[in-house]
């Protein structure tokens, strides 16, 4: 009988980490593997986003402890997601089963989550990470958009601005942590209009300041809607926005067929695709 | 009073739920004896209402921080 199916629990049994999904909406997108991963855990650490997810997730189990005290303003993110790493760590070191448990996509835009995984394997731990769906595959259904079809680059907004990117006018361009540019910690509100100045200032370089672009939401309580709002690119720096949205630009310009490869494609067509003689 | 988050779990779960108009929903979480604050962010789809149900608490949401470590 499939009911009766269980593995017998070891003695002994060593400290092991999954960094497990919740999916972006309450209710709507949590794997039943993930859930499993976070109702057989010995500990759970939680780095969700919103109070009421937080509250949904302790009712699968009863030590969930929230990662969120750790953010600090002014304090770097980069050392709240370090001492994420060390407190997951130091349970699976003590021989715990831990479940890490993110919103969306454990592993997209996610330092901690890749990092603990990386430490515990290094270290001779099971580890494993669990997919969810993220603000990603949220876009791609609410906004319409096949990322097969023109092509789409994801960067996060600090790094496209503060490095040479490639941008590729002709696909769409996904950019993250918009309303953080130029913020190391956390923050409640925007980054000065200025900074988002200098975002236009680099997107300008490859697309017309008349260019429309979106600013999204995906829902995270399943009483909401999407929040879908297009701007011209020049208003971008005025346009109020929140640390949990995503801008995308779509294509400005039209896909060039390459005839060089066109042709060598053609000639070896002409060798393997030759019709069979009767 | 019936629990707010084993109703925002039913909804999230339900095609139709989740799909209803904003009234239609209203009207079935009130018949359900859904809390005030569930019911207003049904009705108007801003989950403001909600969280002053439970410990106000403006989370920060996560956010990747591949670039500052490059950077610095
Ligand atoms: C550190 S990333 C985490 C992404 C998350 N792991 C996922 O799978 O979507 C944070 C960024 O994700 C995007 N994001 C977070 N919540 C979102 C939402 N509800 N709708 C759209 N984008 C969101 C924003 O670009 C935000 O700055």
């Amino acid at each position: 009988m499939v009911a009766s199916l269980s593995i017998p629990s070891e003695g002994n049994a060593r400290g092991s980490i999954a960094c497990v999904g919740l999916g972006m909406t309450l209710g709507s997108h949590l794997t039943p593997l993930a859930r499993s991963h976070i109702e057989q855990a010995d500990v759970v650490f939680a780095g969700v986003s919103d109070a009421v997810v937080e509250k949904w997730l302790q009712r699968m189990h009863g030590d969930v402890r929230s990662l969120q005290p750790y953010y600090g303003e002014g304090k770097p993110r980069s050392d709240t997601y370090q001492e994420w790493v060390d407190l997951m760590m130091a349970e699976v070191r003590a021989g715990k089963k831990v479940c890490g448990v993110f919103y969306g996509h454990p592993g997209v835009f996610a330092w901690s989550p890749h990092k603990v995984i990386e430490v515990a394997r290094a270290e001779g731990y099971q580890a494993h990470m669990e997919p969810g769906i993220s603000a990603e595959d949220c876009l791609y259904a609410d906004l319409g958009i096949d990322p097969g079809s023109h092509g789409c680059q994801h960067f996060e907004v600090n790094q496209f601005v503060l490095c040479k990117r490639q941008v590729d006018p002709t696909a769409h361009l996904v950019l993250w942590q918009v309303a953080m540019l130029g913020i190391p910690s956390v923050s409640r509100s925007d980054a000065p209009a200025a900074y988002r100045q200098l975002l236009v200032d680099r997107l300008s370089r490859d697309y017309p300041l008349e260019h429309q672009v979106t600013i999204y939401r995906a829902a995270t309580l399943p009483v909401e809607r999407p929040r879908i709002r297009k701007v011209a690119l020049r208003d971008l720096p005025t346009t109020p926005m929140t640390p949990e949205e995503t801008v995308v630009l779509p294509p400005a310009k039209a896909v060039e067929r390459d005839e060089d490869f066109i042709r060598q494609v053609e000639a070896l067509d002409k060798i393997y695709k030759a019709p069979v003689p009767a | 009073m019936a629990d707010t988050i084993e109703l925002l779990e039913a909804i999230g779960r339900d095609a139709s739920l989740r799909h209803a108009t904003a009234d239609a929903l209203a009207a079935v979480l009130e018949r359900a004896k859904a809390s005030h604050a569930l019911t207003a962010a049904a009705a108007t789809g801003d989950s403001a209402h909600l969280k002053k149900e439970f410990d106000y608490r403006l989370d920060h949401v996560t956010q990747s921080s591949q670039t500052f470590p490059i950077m610095l």
